[in-house]
């Protein structure tokens, strides 16, 4: 199991290599430095940390629609907050926004037991609702702090960067290295078999959405302090680029298996290909059939290589246990 | 006993690495049920996968009513007259028992231009099979609300609707209570007056010799062995099947008991137990008897803090105590052990040593992290001294034979350190000499001064094992034997007193 993933990931980051040299060779201008960070990174850092808590979520066999427009609804409180009364209240309206709907989203899908997709599409436009309510369809504009968090430089690298470098690590261990981790595993392979282990996946399952929340209210800051302002409708489609990060990383979109890892390299396969792309000249429509069929690719590679894993296991399985017993 | 209507003949089948079949002859007359007996792995499955045409042979003939045949699939079969009932039932849970009977070969006709399914036929013939079967079962009912025992006789039924003449039953007695076997068993009994062949694979002596009449022993793939059931005996079955003799089959160790360590006071859960009073003593193995659905699992799951609404008393060494979840229950020393090993016991695509860890991760860390080290160490040393046959710790528990993966299941509640164990079914779907191996341990583990709850339905397993054996019913407590005065007849005629009771109740 530890090797298979490894290779997809190798399998991945070839892909990646593979589209980088690709573009790099045919424009280069794609490799100077500032391009690259501040084009290629800078672009994808809400997505990439969106995914990391989506990563959690889907292993545990759930899933997240409402991401966007929580993200939006952060932004469009905390901003409206800022301008009424300071950066202070901005800064704790957008996080406490965040928190609010993340633990919406987890006591629908824990205590009431509605399906993960069902409550989040039905949240996703609520939240996307309010906040077409609230601004009465017009824009909010950025504040100290969030332009900070979208704009700063610290030692040669855009803040954000750093913040998802942390988050990443972050996030690794907290996935491949703690008992937490372990936990999302089992839940996500056989819920009731974890139950019967003593884990309470009510609780995990609560914890899991109010995360997912809070780094939508940290990546609200950045959207906002980047953009200057958003709009209700902002965040559309955010939701389904982060799950195509989190899918193409290997994640199995049924829960129990997956890679974080996988998905810090999927992050940059989608920066490579929006920004090369854009590079190159090629329209978008383009673009978009282009980022389909990679997926499509990846998503083909790890179902063969799964494939080829239970064809090594299953044949001797059928005959039963001589391999073992 | 009529013509011989399946003939096997050298049957051959390699797998990469694995010689499954190695030879195998076998023949089955009309009229007869001809068991086929060897542990979990000796080849029986993949014999009969072999025969309707799941897979393909590498050597051997087989005949079928005379006719050389190889076939391509079960559906070839079907339409020979060899029908396999699985011992999971293969029936689609959302659909009727009418669709699921025909499906596949719906009865059509047709209506102008279009062919269309024939209702009307399929009904005739289903109700014509089912009166055949003298079972009463509504054709309209849906697969999922039917009984496990109701869903094997649709499957029958089903076969039935194919013609056939030659019926395979894989460990068809798995997951039914006395009376639904008793049940089958009348019905297998009509199918062979009616002049078919019965195939009976099962693991279970007694309805071997209550219901065959030939049984054929294979072990490691090869033939060993057919006998006339009148000219043979378990010991020498038994002997055939695990290529040595088995002495005792339950190695109860001399325990001393002692004080009353569990007390358990009109105790109450929401659904199915209502006023169970009852004692636990130190170091004893104390039984649990009862009809399928009358309550023990479900006592047993709640006293574990898998509670709905309990109420009641439950008093631990002298101490009142309340246990609100699973946690509780560990942290008490309470552990539970799971009736259904793939569902509820095990992640079966987990390692063994990450099953063992997982209920109590916290002790298998250095700082925040988890140590692979140590999960693997305590891996290491289960698989030692329970003696699971797995090359290593990091193993999945999927590709283990059942017997192991019952292993892994207990040592995962061992790993607690537990006071009290409870066992729900802890040699169900395991063969004969995992079985004994597994009765071994829980028997050493109450030299170790481990305390043991067994809920099961064999009875021979709680006559053999346990110190004492109540009787559940309706989800209390009938009655309480002694291991001295416990006797098959008693413990079955109080669980089945009230199944009549009730039935006249209710009329």
């Amino acid at each position: 199991m530890k090797k298979f993933k490894f290779s997809f990931n190798l399998v991945l980051l070839l892909i990646w290599a593979a589209i980088f040299v690709a573009i790099a060779a045919m424009a280069p201008t794609f490799l100077k430095p500032d391009y690259i960070i501040n084009t290629m990174l800078r672009n994808i850092v809400e997505i990439g940390m969106v995914a990391l808590p989506m990563t959690l979520i889907i292993i545990t066999g759930g899933m997240d629609l409402s991401v966007g427009s929580m993200m939006i609804l952060c932004a469009v409180f905390g901003g409206s907050a800022a301008a009424a009364w300071g950066t202070g209240a901005g800064v704790a309206v957008t996080i406490l926004v965040g928190l609010a709907c993340g633990l919406i989203n987890g006591l629908i899908i824990a205590k009431a037991k509605i399906s993960e997709m069902v409550t989040t599409l039905a949240t996703m436009y609520l939240f996307m609702g309010l906040s077409r309510g609230y601004t009465e369809a017009g824009s909010v504009y950025a504040y100290n702090f969030a332009s900070w968090m979208g704009n700063t430089e610290v030692l040669g690298l855009p803040i954000q960067i750093w913040i998802y470098a942390v988050l990443a690590v972050v996030f690794v261990l907290l996935l491949h290295h703690t008992a937490f981790g372990r936990k999302l595993f089992a839940i996500g392979l056989n819920s009731s078999a974890a139950k019967y282990s003593g884990v309470n996946v009510e609780k995990i399952k609560i914890t899991l959405y109010v995360l997912c929340g809070l780094i939508c209210a940290l990546a609200s800051f950045i959207y906002l302090g980047r953009f200057s302002s958003v709009k209700y409708d902002s965040g559309t489609n955010f939701n389904l680029k982060v799950i195509t990060v989190v899918v193409l990383g290997g994640t199995s979109i049924v829960g129990g298996s997956g890679d974080m890892k996988g998905t810090l390299v999927a992050t940059l396969i989608i920066a490579t290909l929006n920004s090369g792309l854009t590079v190159l000249n090629i329209p978008i429509a383009t673009q978009t059939v282009v980022q389909g069929t990679v997926l499509l690719i990846a998503l083909v590679a790890f179902a063969i290589m799964n494939q080829a894993k239970s064809r090594r296991r299953g044949a001797p399985k059928s005959a039963e246990p001589k391999s073992v017993s | 006993m009529g013509e011989t209507i399946l003939e096997l003949k050298g049957i051959v089948k390699a797998f990469p690495g694995v010689l499954a079949l190695g030879g195998i002859d076998f023949d089955l007359k009309s009229g007869e049920v001809h068991a086929i007996c060897g542990e979990n792995g000796a080849g029986k499955s993949t014999l009969m996968k072999v025969v309707c045409g799941v897979y393909p042979p590498d050597k051997g003939v087989i005949r079928v009513n005379g006719k050389e045949e190889t076939f391509a699939n079960p559906v070839e079969a079907y339409e020979k007259g060899v029908s396999i009932i699985f011992q999971e039932t293969s029936l689609f849970e959302e659909m009727t028992v009418l669709d699921n009977m025909f499906l596949a070969h719906e009865i059509t006709r047709k209506a102008g231009p279009l062919t269309v399914l024939d209702y009307a036929a399929m009904r005739q013939k289903a109700q014509d099979v089912f009166r055949r079967l003298a079972v009463d079962i509504d054709l309209n009912a849906i697969i999922k609300n039917l009984g496990m025992a109701q869903k094997q006789m649709v499957e029958i039924a089903k076969a039935l609707t194919y013609e056939a003449n030659i019926i395979i039953f894989d460990e068809p007695t798995a997951s039914l209570t006395q009376r639904e076997v008793d049940a089958l068993f009348r019905i297998i009994n009509q199918l062979k007056a009616d002049g078919m062949g019965i195939v009976y694979i099962s693991h279970r002596m007694e309805e071997i010799f209550q219901i065959c009449d030939r049984v054929t022993v294979i072990r490691d793939g090869m033939y060993i062995s057919t006998k006339d059931i009148q000219q043979t005996n378990k010991d020498e079955l038994v002997a055939d099947m695990v290529g040595r003799k088995v002495g005792n089959y339950y190695p109860k160790a001399d325990t001393q008991i002692g004080d009353e360590l569990l007390r358990v006071e009109h105790y109450y859960d929401e659904g199915f137990v209502s006023d169970v009073n009852f004692t636990l003593r130190k170091g004893e193995i104390l039984g649990f008897a009862g009809l399928a659905g009358a309550g023990r699992t479900e006592l047993m799951l709640s006293l574990c803090g898998h509670a709905k609404k309990a109420a009641g008393k439950v008093v631990l060494e002298g101490q009142e105590v309340h246990i609100r979840n699973y946690n509780d229950a560990m942290a008490h020393g309470i552990v539970y052990v799971s009736e259904d090993r793939g569902k509820y016991g095990l992640h079966v695509d987990m390692s063994v040593a990450h099953n063992i860890t997982l209920p109590q991760l916290r002790n298998f860390r250095k700082g925040i992290f988890l140590s692979s080290k140590q999960e693997h160490d305590i891996g290491e040393q289960y698989i030692s001294e329970v003696g699971i046959k797995a090359p290593s710790p990091e193993f999945m528990v999927k590709n283990l034979s059942g017997g192991n993966q019952q292993k892994v299941s207990v040592s995962k509640a061992l790993a607690i350190k537990p006071k009290i164990l409870v066992l729900d079914e802890p040699t169900r779907g395991v063969d004969v000499n995992a079985k004994s191996e597994i009765h071994k341990i829980i028997s050493d583990l109450t030299l170790d001064g481990l305390t043991i709850i067994m809920v099961s339905s064999e009875l021979p397993e709680l006559l053999g094992m346990c110190d004492r054996i109540y009787v559940m019913k309706d989800g209390t407590i009938a009655k309480c034997f002694d291991r001295s005065e416990a006797t098959q007849e008693k413990i079955l005629s109080v669980a089945l007193e009230t199944a009549r009771e009730e039935k006249e109740a209710a009329q």
